[in-house]
């Protein structure tokens, strides 16, 4: 993977873990506090404050102060680095195909 | 079947984590699924990750093959879908998911990641 970025690597590290991605997944229904968040889930505060803290080194999610609370929300451009995988994906496909044509013209019959 | 009716056109789309690739092959089902399930065979036209060897998963012949493909993330799952076409040839469907995807993102389209997935569709 000559285009593999560190940034990539973050994100799909933090999202392959998951409860963590359910975390994220859950966080996609809007702004929320940790309270809130963890009601959904079966794990401790701590833990999903701990999920929260590596979505947002991978910046897959933001926070926002306000006074004594913090909400938390996705950033949806975070999961940009998985377009970089997606576009070359799509781009190296056409040249296999390519040549699993031409490995089928001298396969035997 | 002449050379010349081989149909070269691929079609690449994203979904959420995974690019669909869509490809007609003037060639039957059988002889397409040897140049997919004999090891030798497909790496003569797939390669080979420069992370480690690849792996199959899932045999189910005569039409549907896995492979995990070792990356520096993780292993990238790879699914062959050979379907029968009309002129005897074969109409291969080929899903290949991101590292993360044995645990998928599975995004509803709602709130603000709507626009995220809608700028995919757009860049495929």
């Amino acid at each position: 993977m000559a285009y593999h970025s560190r940034m990539e690597a973050d994100v799909f590290r933090a999202l392959g873990d998951p409860t963590r991605r359910a975390v994220y997944e859950r966080l996609a229904a809007g702004e929320m506090s940790v309270s809130t968040l963890k009601a959904g889930f079966d794990i401790s505060q701590p833990a999903v404050s701990q999920h929260l803290a590596a979505l947002k080194a991978a910046g897959l999610v933001g926070e926002r102060r306000e006074g004594r609370n913090v909400y938390y929300r996705i950033r949806p451009e975070g999961l940009a680095p998985l377009l970089g995988w997606i576009e070359r994906t799509r781009a190296a496909w056409p040249e296999r195909i390519e040549r699993l044509k031409d490995v089928l013209k001298r396969m035997d019959q | 079947m002449s050379e010349a009716a081989t149909k070269s056109e691929t079609d690449a789309r994203p979904a959420n984590d995974t690019v669909v690739v869509e490809c007609d092959l003037d060639a039957p089902p059988a002889k397409v699924w040897r140049a997919l399930a004999e090891p030798e065979i497909r790496t003569e036209w797939l390669g080979e990750s420069e992370t480690g060897p690849s792996e199959v998963r899932r045999a189910e012949p005569p039409d549907r093959l896995d492979i995990a493909w070792p990356t520096p993330d993780g292993e990238s799952l790879i699914s062959f879908e050979i379907n029968p076409s009309q002129d005897g040839g074969s109409h291969l469907t080929i899903t290949h998911h991101a590292p993360t995807t044995a645990l998928i993102v599975r995004l509803e389209p709602r709130t603000s990641v709507q626009t995220n997935m809608g700028q995919w569709r757009m860049a495929a």
